[in-house]
């Protein structure tokens, strides 16, 4: 216990208080540590400092200047108001498969192969919630409506030029 | 632990379960209390305001596109800076030619700005604690920032800056000296 053991014992709990006081801003203190570093400050005049220059550099904390964390809401929530709703994935994906057998048969039976199968394409394509599958891979990327669809069925389609 | 850390993280959980059932405030009021954390860690790694910005808003949108997978292993705002990472990582890579072609002209940009007025601005306590805060190396700038600013256990800062515990409070220990070493001393 002579003063250089006393040094030492000081500089431990000096680095200790500097770990909670550099966390002392952010609120994150509980009260009995709140108690110690109070004590601790009062005595020690380095760590007084410490504070001081600590709260400083806390000062210069930088703000975002809008709200990342709303607009991020908001570009999700329309997100999903684009994607396909329980409606239309079921009963109207049903309904979108037999619009396209009924196109299969008609165009194969028409002349122009592009006639009225064409026209139930532009109506299926105009329902809500399509630009999500008509880029230029919507063949590729799974349509919704075209689940059920044989693979054959989609080949034929495919390589008789009806995506395009 | 601490009494305050654990009314937070209680309030937290009942937030999450809140926003698990698609509750809109609760995600907002969920994502907003880690909003300046996010966006100064980002600041910190990026030191670019606008980059910060977009990567903080890309980072809560894949966060909310994923909300589902949170297992709550981590801490939320330990799971949110994980995202921030990646989205830097991700972003750093793309922008990393445009950044190399461009240096020259950025470094005769930061050459031709040395005007009075800039100069006046420049002096100010704010501009000068950031600009020496900037010129720390990167781990001992982000951990000053990230345990600082918005309170992380050493843990925690380690994570966010792919270090050890140990190496994260030796970081912010050095990193603290070294910018009181430069604002003491002047320039
Ligand atoms: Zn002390």
């Amino acid at each position: 216990m002579n003063g250089h053991d006393g040094t030492h014992e000081m500089r431990e709990a000096c680095g200790e208080i500097l770990d909670l006081l550099s966390v002392d801003f952010s609120r994150s203190l509980s009260l009995v540590e709140r108690e110690r570093t109070e004590r601790h400050v009062a005595e020690c005049s380095a760590c007084a400092e410490d504070f001081r220059f600590m709260a400083m550099v806390y000062g210069t904390r930088p703000q975002p200047p809008r709200s990342f964390a709303m607009e991020a809401l908001a570009q999700y929530e329309a997100e999903l108001s684009r994607r396909p709703s329980g409606w239309w994935s079921g009963s109207m994906a049903a309904a979108a498969v037999l619009l396209l057998a009924m196109g299969i048969g008609l165009a194969s039976q028409a002349s122009d192969p592009s006639g009225d199968f064409a026209g139930w394409t532009v109506a299926v394509e105009s329902e809500e919630g399509m630009e999500d599958w008509a880029g230029d891979d919507w063949f590729i990327a799974g349509a919704p409506y075209l689940e059920g669809v044989s693979d054959e069925t989609l080949l034929v389609l495919l390589t008789e030029g009806y995506f395009e | 632990m601490h009494r305050t850390d654990e009314e937070s993280d209680s309030q937290e959980e009942e937030l999450l379960r809140m926003a698990r059932t698609g509750d809109r405030s609760a995600l907002g009021a969920l994502l907003q209390r880690h909003e300046g954390t996010v966006y100064r860690f980002l600041l910190s790694r990026t030191q670019d305001e606008d980059k910060a910005g977009d990567l903080a808003q890309e980072t809560f949108v894949k966060a909310l596109r994923s909300l589902d997978s949170f297992r709550g292993d981590s801490s939320f705002r330990t799971w949110l800076l994980a995202i921030a990472r990646n989205e830097f990582r991700a972003g750093y890579r793309q922008g990393l030619r445009r950044k190399e072609q461009s240096l020259e002209s950025v470094v005769q940009i930061a050459d031709d700005s040395r005007d009075p007025e800039g100069d006046a601005i420049r002096g100010s306590e704010v501009e000068r604690v950031r600009r020496e805060l900037a010129e720390l190396p990167e781990k001992q700038r982000m951990s000053v920032a990230l345990r600082l600013f918005d309170g992380l256990s050493f843990r925690e800062v380690g994570e966010a800056t792919g270090s050890t515990e140990g190496a994260a409070r030796v970081n912010f220990h050095h990193g603290i000296r070294k910018l009181r070493e430069r604002l003491e001393n002047g320039e």
